[in-house]
């Protein structure tokens, strides 16, 4: 009984914690399947008939397919530039010796602090001027170079791991620069190459301030964009039923890479941190 | 020859990144500097007028309010950020080694990965005074009288914002402390337990000490993140109602993109800049003590 008890206790915090998270996930995919009428009239019920006509009204009619599509090949593309290109800087930053190293490390050390809202305003205009507004494109490379700093000092780790004997190895077998960045370094560096990833699609996905001020255009709006959109039209015509649909839409990507990379997410979303 | 081809790769590396961040990150950072001492409207001459906009901060009274308002945030945010995190943490960390362990944390920190406008609408819906969740669930169980308008209300809108976002923060912290938790010797543990120290008092005596630099962290990053509220009030009350949501970050978007004041935002993106920079510093200072 005492130890009954005192699972209980133990217990107790925890699953009002998780009640807390859970709770509003499952309202909201329990509604996304609710025929519009009774969402308003029975927010707290069941669906009396397993309805997925919100997702085909979210899908087509609120733009949210469009938008998931968007969202879809900016961060695959932003994930790939930003790890290759910060591999590149990372490599040469941890292995070699040259003029300007300690400058070029401190400009991207200062690309930590500076806050996005102080280039808000300056870099609306620059993408105005460089006619890259409105435009995947210039997204891209937003989040590309928005990126950079962050992943570069996670992937100077793990270069910095690599034994310099590896390099001179491969050197001396006759490898250049090129080579021994792609054949040797790259494999070795795998580990973060991953994490990088990972730890960018998460940021990328949800990314909302930048998308918000660089695209208007509704054909070019990112999920959370079209989302948020969804909300403010709501004020005026309600598509209860497309709004749930989309929040699932939006939810499920980064909960399904979640579950996959539970461990090297929660794991290294600490390390650095603890380390610091 | 060797070295020549070299120094060119060092700079093929480089370039793209460097190209890529001077032009969008560092130009326009250093842009902004510039434009606040100017008064423009993106079209049209600029026209000099020194620290004009940094004065006017002083008698803008919607700048005063999402100053403070700022503050509000940060006040109410970091202790409640602060405790329920200690507080998962220490009960998950308890668990250690049962299959319940896994289980929480992963629950606890899942709201961390979500995007923060799936839960700013997420909860708008749940606060919905029509059909709403809440409001639901207190009539269902007979308080009808506790109803009401959770966002339209100025008495409960800025609580619920702050709830909406400690519910997104809290799970990163709690594994961060979490992390730190398991890594205090066990000897220390055990030596407690020997000494006949009750759980509580293992806690108090034992474990917080043992983070102390950690919580300090938690603090900052917690401080430098309620800087940057903006999904929330943006989406879940647009600021209001009265403006008593609206943090900096906010009235500066509004600024630049609603008003076109682009100088005035630039101004107040310095000053964002600079509480960023005073929050930097101290991390800073933290994470070097702790090394010494």
């Amino acid at each position: 009984m005492m130890k009954i008890l005192n699972q209980i206790r133990q217990h107790i915090f925890l699953v009002i914690v998780s009640i807390l998270v859970i709770i509003p996930v499952i309202w909201v995919f329990v509604n996304s399947v609710k025929p519009s009428s009774e969402i308003l009239l029975a927010p707290l019920s069941f669906p009396s008939k397993i309805d997925f006509g919100n997702y085909v009204s979210a899908w087509s009619d609120a733009g949210l397919g469009v938008g998931f599509v968007n969202s879809l090949i900016v961060t695959s593309i932003s994930i790939i530039l930003i790890v290759f290109l910060s591999a590149m800087v990372a490599f040469v930053l941890s292995k070699k010796q040259f003029r300007f190293k300690k400058t070029i490390q401190l400009s991207f050390l200062l690309g930590l602090m500076l806050p996005t809202f102080l280039a808000m305003a300056p870099l609306f205009l620059l993408m105005n001027k460089l006619d890259l507004v409105n435009s995947l494109v210039g997204l891209v490379l937003v989040y590309v170079a928005y990126s950079l700093s962050f992943t570069i000092f996670i992937l100077i780790a793990f270069f910095n791991q690599v034994p310099d004997s590896l390099e001179e190895a491969a050197v001396i077998d006759g490898c250049g620069p090129f080579r021994v960045f792609w054949n040797v370094m790259l494999p070795l560096v795998k580990p973060g190459l991953i994490s990088a990833a990972i730890f960018n699609f998460v940021g990328i996905w949800n990314e909302y301030i930048l998308a918000l001020i660089l695209i208007s255009d509704d054909s070019m709006k990112t999920l959370p964009l079209q989302l948020a959109n969804i909300m403010m039209i709501q004020q005026y015509h309600t598509d209860w039923g497309a709004l749930y649909a989309g929040l699932v839409l939006s939810i499920i990507p980064v909960t399904i890479f979640f579950l996959i990379f539970q461990r090297r997410l929660i794991e290294g979303s600490t390390a650095g941190s603890i380390k610091g | 020859m060797q070295h020549r081809n070299e120094k060119w790769a060092i700079i093929i590396f480089l370039l793209p990144a460097t190209v890529l961040y001077f032009l969008f990150v560092i130009y326009p950072s250093i842009e902004a500097l510039r434009m606040s001492f100017y008064n423009w409207r993106g079209l049209g001459t600029k026209e000099w007028i020194g620290f004009d906009h940094y004065k006017y901060m002083f008698v803008d009274s919607s700048f005063i309010n999402a100053f403070l308002v700022t503050g509000k945030y940060i006040l109410f945010l970091m202790p409640i950020v602060l405790l329920v995190s200690i507080i998962i943490a220490l009960s998950i960390a308890k668990l250690i080694r049962t299959r319940w362990f896994n289980l929480y944390r992963a629950i606890t920190f899942f709201p961390y990965i979500l995007p923060a406008v799936a839960i700013a609408m997420l909860w708008a819906t749940i606060f919905n005074p029509v059909s709403g969740m809440l409001n639901g669930i207190l009539e269902a169980v007979g308080l009808e009288e506790w109803t009401r308008e959770w966002l339209g209300r100025e008495s409960t809108a800025f609580g619920s914002v702050v709830f909406v976002t400690a519910w997104q923060m809290v799970g990163f912290y709690s594994v961060l402390i979490l992390s730190s938790i398991l890594n205090i010797p066990e000897e220390l543990l055990e030596a407690a337990d020997i000494d006949g120290a009750s759980r509580f008092q293992k806690n108090i005596y034992v474990i917080l000490p043992m983070l102390k630099d950690i919580l300090q962290v938690v603090l900052i990053f917690t401080l430098i993140n309620t800087l940057k509220v903006f999904e929330m009030p943006q989406l879940m009350t647009g600021g209001g109602p009265n403006g008593s949501t609206e943090p900096i970050s906010l009235y500066m978007y509004e600024q630049a993109f609603s008003n076109f004041n682009f100088g005035y935002a630039s101004a107040i993106g310095v000053v964002f800049l600079i509480l960023t920079l005073i929050a930097s510093v101290l991390t800073l200072r933290i994470t070097r003590g702790d090394r010494s």
